[in-house]
């Protein structure tokens, strides 16, 4: 009697762990950020443009875009420290501001599904930000790093 | 009794022409801009006509949404009204290097938002602040409409450290002080400038 309960209470031991641990496993699923489809096309399209630019070119990595995204520059003409950080601030999950006063909404796709959903949209503004940081357009290779460390957060 | 209730008809009378009076005299002109506000939207249903009836106080507010979207990304998306057709057709030859920003679109784009300016620009808003705006202007017209000289006018009378504040940041953020500039509406009634 004494031994059928202990084994009872072994079993409903092991299916609440195992229950336990689709739960987790599912949750991790969840939180890990999944590209959407119009992002993954776009890194493989800047994919295949930087195997052909530079032969030795090892797929994008995040560390390498989160140094873009925290990168200081003196601008050329007064000095002025110019960074992403600079609109984004430091955290991308949390609102930024333009020079002008006007909030811009966080950068990184978990907090914001509307990011990286509309390649003109993402062109224009690497175009148009990375002009302001660095006086130049990204490389195809800056721009893959930037979209791995925005979507490793 | 006849005598005391024609004195009450009276007494009544001579309170509620007091009272109309006050209220009256109360409804300075900027409650007249939001009344022409709520008046303007049911005018619109009706057409041009509408607007040629009178001339508004205040700039009419954007109704493009592509404007809306594309020039309210990095700051407040100024109305037309509140610059001469000459100054649009500058602001949108030059927008690779706008005020120091790329702010340059798909040529497509750029064509409508132009012509979207340029049709709705001071000259065609029938305003009178735009007309204020459009009389003090001699000479060549600026890019900016804080650079008016009717601008200018009106804000120099705080000093220019209230533009540093982080509420403000800039004379450009017509809506950090300008409660509601999104409507046209510049009304000194509903301005309130932020600590
Ligand atoms: C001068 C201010 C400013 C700086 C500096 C800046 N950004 Fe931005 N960025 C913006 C604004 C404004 C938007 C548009 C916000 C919106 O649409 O809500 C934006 C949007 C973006 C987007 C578009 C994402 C999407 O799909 O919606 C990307 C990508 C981006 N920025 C990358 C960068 C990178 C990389 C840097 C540094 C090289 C940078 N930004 C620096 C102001 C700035
Ligand atoms: C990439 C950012 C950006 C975009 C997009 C942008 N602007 Fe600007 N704009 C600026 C900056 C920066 C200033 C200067 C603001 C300041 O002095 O604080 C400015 C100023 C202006 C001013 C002068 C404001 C004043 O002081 O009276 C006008 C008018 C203007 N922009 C029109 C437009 C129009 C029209 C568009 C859309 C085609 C547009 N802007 C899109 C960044 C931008
Ligand atoms: C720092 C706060 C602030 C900012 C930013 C600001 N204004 Fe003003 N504005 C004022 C004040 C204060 C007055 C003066 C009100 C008065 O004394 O009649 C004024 C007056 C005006 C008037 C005249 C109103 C009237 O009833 O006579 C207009 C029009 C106007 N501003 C438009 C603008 C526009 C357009 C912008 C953005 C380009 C702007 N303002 C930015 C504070 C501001």
């Amino acid at each position: 009697m004494i031994i059928k309960t202990k084994s009872l209470l072994n079993k409903y031991l092991i299916l609440g762990g195992l229950f336990i641990l689709v739960l987790v496993v599912h949750q991790n699923e969840v939180l890990a950020f999944d590209k959407n489809p119009v992002v993954k096309a776009f890194q493989k399209q800047l994919e295949s443009k930087a195997q052909n630019q530079s032969p030795g070119f090892k797929g994008f990595s995040a560390e390498e875009g989160e140094k873009l995204y925290h990168l200081k520059r003196a601008f050329s003409k007064d000095g002025e420290t110019r960074s992403c950080t600079s609109c984004h601030t430091n955290d991308p999950t949390k609102p930024g501001e333009t020079k002008v006063g006007k909030a811009i909404k966080p950068l990184a796709p978990k907090v914001n599904n509307e990011r990286f959903t509309d390649v003109e949209k993402i062109e224009k503004w690497f175009r148009r930000n990375c002009k302001w940081v660095l006086e130049r357009e990204c490389t195809v290779v800056e721009k893959g790093h930037f979209i791995e460390f925005i979507y490793s957060i | 009794m006849k005598n005391k209730s024609r004195f009450l008809v009276v007494l009544m009378l001579m309170t509620m022409s007091l009272f109309l009076i006050a209220t009256t005299a109360y409804a300075d002109k900027d409650e007249d801009d939001e009344k022409e506000y709520n008046l303007l939207g049911k005018l619109e249903h009706s057409g041009e006509k509408g607007k040629k009836i009178f001339q508004i106080r205040s700039i009419p507010p954007v109704t493009d949404t592509t404007y809306l979207k594309e020039c309210g990304a990095c700051h407040f998306a100024y109305q037309p009204g509140l610059l001469p057709e000459k100054s649009w057709e500058k602001i949108f030859s030059g927008l690779e290097s706008h005020f120091g920003e790329d702010a340059s679109l798909s040529a497509e784009k750029a064509k409508s938002l132009r012509e979207y300016a340029i049709q709705n620009s001071a000259e065609k808003a029938n305003s009178k602040r735009a007309n204020k705006i459009l009389r003090s202007i001699k000479g060549e017209p600026p890019l900016r409409a804080s650079d008016t000289p009717y601008l200018i006018h009106e804000h120099n009378e705080f000093p220019a450290s209230v533009l540093k504040r982080k509420s403000i940041m800039s004379i450009a953020n017509c809506g950090a002080c300008h409660t509601t500039a999104d409507r046209g509406i510049y009304s000194e009634r509903y301005i309130h400038i932020p600590k």
